[in-house]
């Protein structure tokens, strides 16, 4: 039996807050979330969802964000400015 | 293998867009450490720089380590003006001569209404040092320095010189200032009829840019609001500029073909002219940045402190940042090649983002900009005339913004520049001479609860829609209607003296008693303008280097010192100022100087042209 494979419906979100996050890290956790979601999905469906590559994307691009977003918040708070 | 490759593929393209935003600008600010400088002895004046004491703000000091704060003014005199009394005349010439010779033997070119501020001659410098100025902020244009790409204008610098020349003779700092507004005066006008909401553009009051550095991708020049940053024209040349577009010329001198290469190649020419010059306090890299297309945050922390590391790389070779070529996109992790001139002596005064004017509060997000230590965070400070509320209409006496009044924007920026590990100054404040009740006033006593310098903007005004600005009256003093001659229904182009009479309401405000040089901790200092009454309290090791307090000759009263320091000399100048020369004791003391009353300067016309 043919099986049709169709993109995971949240390896595009992933995609899209991993590429906004880039300079607005606000959006990085949520990036990594989806994309972590959306890999799971894909291991769990046998072959018929896809788009690692944007869940990938997401989740790397997402965890830099997240990463210096933590950073810079803590620089911010550090730096004595309010 | 196709499976693997392409999230392989797509993960390499999101670290590399990481480096290229945030993340990339994080790790490049992370890795800038401030080293210090040697302190550099001698020059007269002595060289400054910036002391970095532990868990304090950074401080301007003389090579002794006193705390130096500056006060004077900035003066247009040699920026390159639109002129003219037909709004259709694109690019007029520059009004007042550049050659130096015009001004040679204490002549004084024709002043002209025509022009926004009048020309800068040897005078300017005398009244200053009456007023006890002792820094002169000298806006330049970058259209003058290169009005040929690649080619820097060695006539401009020689006027420069001259100015910095007669500075230095009255003992006066220079701080060689990259001037603009709205990007430059060079832009195409759109004639009638604009869009929608727009109005057509007054380059009478644009700066900055030559013609050939305006890349405003063919976007109309329109003013909307009223407010003339407000322009897609301007908007496109300021974006082109900070990613460093590509110039459709050969470098010539420049280090490099794109826009900030041209820029930093005109900042070194400045600074390969005047390395050696220790009356040049230091140099301006650019007036109120304007973000273009980018908004705050981004635009400070990915472009504009990007790039002010980048030109503290090239004057100073300062290292930081990737090494990157000249001529590449501005990308925020990237530094600049060492352009030679290797300049560790004068000070880079850093602006903010413009928009911070209306905020007085930060636009950005903390971080170190470059491991050059002497760094100097310069606001602008508003408060009440374009801030939000000024914006809104508010009466500045019942203003609801910002909150805590004249504090938070010197509050905010304490914070700001100890961030960026730099010193504070204010490099513009002002208004017009109604408001200086109110808003003078209270800018004066902030700079003073602050100990920071401060150069009022402007030194003298031609005319203006409202009151000129000016420390002199402007040259139509006295009347009602001060439009310059293009705004004029029938324009005035008669010769026009300089200025009219020093503003009595100015120099009551501003010719003030104030430590110019401060041993030990300066605990608070205060001058009380109605009364000519002075208190400084300060606290000093024995053997301290003299504190060095300044009288101007309008201040009458006697001085006096209590606790531990006494007055070594009193010298008194040639133009009845005084200089007091304190030296501490070991521990705290006090100088005063006696309420009495104010011998102000009697109204002295100048005439047309010397």
């Amino acid at each position: 039996m043919e099986v049709v494979s169709r993109t995971e419906r949240r390896a595009n979100r992933a995609f899209a807050l991993g590429l906004i996050s880039l300079p607005l890290g606000l959006l990085g956790p949520f990036a990594v979330v989806s994309g972590w979601r959306s890999l799971r999905a894909m291991a769990a469906s046998g072959g018929t969802l896809t788009g690692e590559g944007r869940a990938v994307f997401g989740l790397v691009a997402g965890s830099l964000s997240t990463g210096f977003l933590v950073l810079g918040v803590a620089r911010f708070l550090l730096s004595g400015v309010f | 293998m196709s499976r693997l490759l392409r999230p392989a593929l797509l993960a390499v393209l999101a670290v590399g867009l990481a480096a290229l935003t945030y993340p990339g600008a994080d790790l490049a600010a992370l890795a800038v450490r401030p080293t210090p400088v040697s302190v550099a002895k001698g020059g007269t004046p002595a060289w400054l720089h910036v002391a970095h004491p532990s868990a304090a703000l950074p401080y301007i000091a003389d090579p002794e380590g006193r705390r130096v704060i500056l006060r004077g003014a900035v003066s247009g005199g040699l920026v390159d003006y639109w002129s003219g009394v037909d709004n259709r005349s694109l690019y007029p010439p520059p009004f007042h001569p550049i050659d130096a010779a015009a001004y040679q033997g204490g002549r004084c070119p024709a002043n002209s209404a025509m022009v926004w501020q009048p020309p800068l001659c040897r005078n300017d410098l005398s009244e200053m040092a009456a007023l006890g100025f002792d820094v002169l902020r000298l806006a330049l244009s970058w259209s003058l320095l290169e009005p040929q790409p690649g080619h820097y204008n060695r006539q401009y610098l020689d006027r420069i010189a001259q100015v910095v020349g007669w500075a230095r003779e009255e003992g006066i700092y220079v701080i060689l200032d990259m001037h603009e507004n709205a990007y430059s005066r060079y832009l195409p006008r759109q004639v009638p009829p604009p869009l929608p909401g727009g109005s057509p553009t007054s380059l009478n009051q644009h700066t900055g840019a030559p013609a050939w550095a305006v890349l405003s991708d063919g976007l109309p020049s329109e003013v909307y609001l009223g407010q003339r940053e407000f322009n897609p024209a301007v908007g496109a040349a300021f974006t082109s500029f900070w990613l460093n577009a590509r110039v459709d010329a050969p470098a010539g001198e420049s280090p490099g073909v794109g826009l900030q290469d041209h820029y930093i190649g005109a900042l070194a020419t400045l600074a390969r002219r005047f390395a050696a010059e220790s009356a040049v306090v230091g140099y301006g890299l650019f007036n109120e940045p304007w973000p273009g297309f980018v908004a705050p945050p981004l635009f400070e922390d990915l472009m504009l402190f990007p790039f002010y590391r980048r030109v503290a790389d090239a004057l100073t070779g300062a290292g930081d940042g990737l090494g990157c070529p000249a001529s590449m996109p501005a990308l925020p992790p990237c530094g600049y090649p060492d352009v030679g001139v290797h300049d560790r002596r004068h000070l880079l005064f850093l602006e903010p983002d413009h928009l911070r004017e209306q905020t007085d509060l930060l636009t950005h997000l903390p971080m170190t900009i470059s491991s050059y230590a002497n760094l100097v965070y310069s606001i602008h400070a508003y408060t009440h005339k374009f801030t939000l509320d000024a914006l809104a209409g508010q009466d500045p006496g019942q203003a609801g913004y910002p909150p805590g009044g004249f504090e938070l924007s010197y509050a905010s920026a304490e914070k700001e520049a100890r961030a960026a590990g730099a010193a504070l100054f204010v490099t513009e404040f002002g208004n017009e001479p109604q408001q200086d009740g109110l808003l003078l006033t209270g800018q004066l006593r902030e700079q003073e609860r602050h100990q920071t310098g401060a150069t009022i903007w402007p030194w003298k005004e031609n005319c203006t829609l409202t009151t000129s600005w000016g420390v002199y009256e402007g040259v139509y003093s006295g009347r009602s209607d001060q439009r310059c001659a293009y705004d004029q229904p029938v324009p005035d182009v008669s010769p026009k003296p300089e200025n009219g009479c020093l503003r009595a309401g100015r120099e009551r405000l501003l010719a003030r008693v104030w430590p110019r040089a401060t041993a030990g901790r300066l605990e608070s200092f205060a001058y009380d303008a109605g009364t000519g009454g002075f208190d400084l309290r300060a606290s000093a090791p024995a053997r301290a280097a003299e504190t060095i307090v300044f009288i101007p000759r309008q201040v009458a009263g006697a001085p006096s010192v209590a606790g531990a320091a006494a007055v070594r000399a009193t010298d008194l100048q040639a133009d009845g100022s005084r200089v007091l020369h304190v030296t501490p004791l070991g521990g705290e003391y006090r100088v005063t100087v006696a309420p009495a009353p104010l011998a102000l300067t009697p109204c002295q016309p100048a005439i047309a042209a010397r």
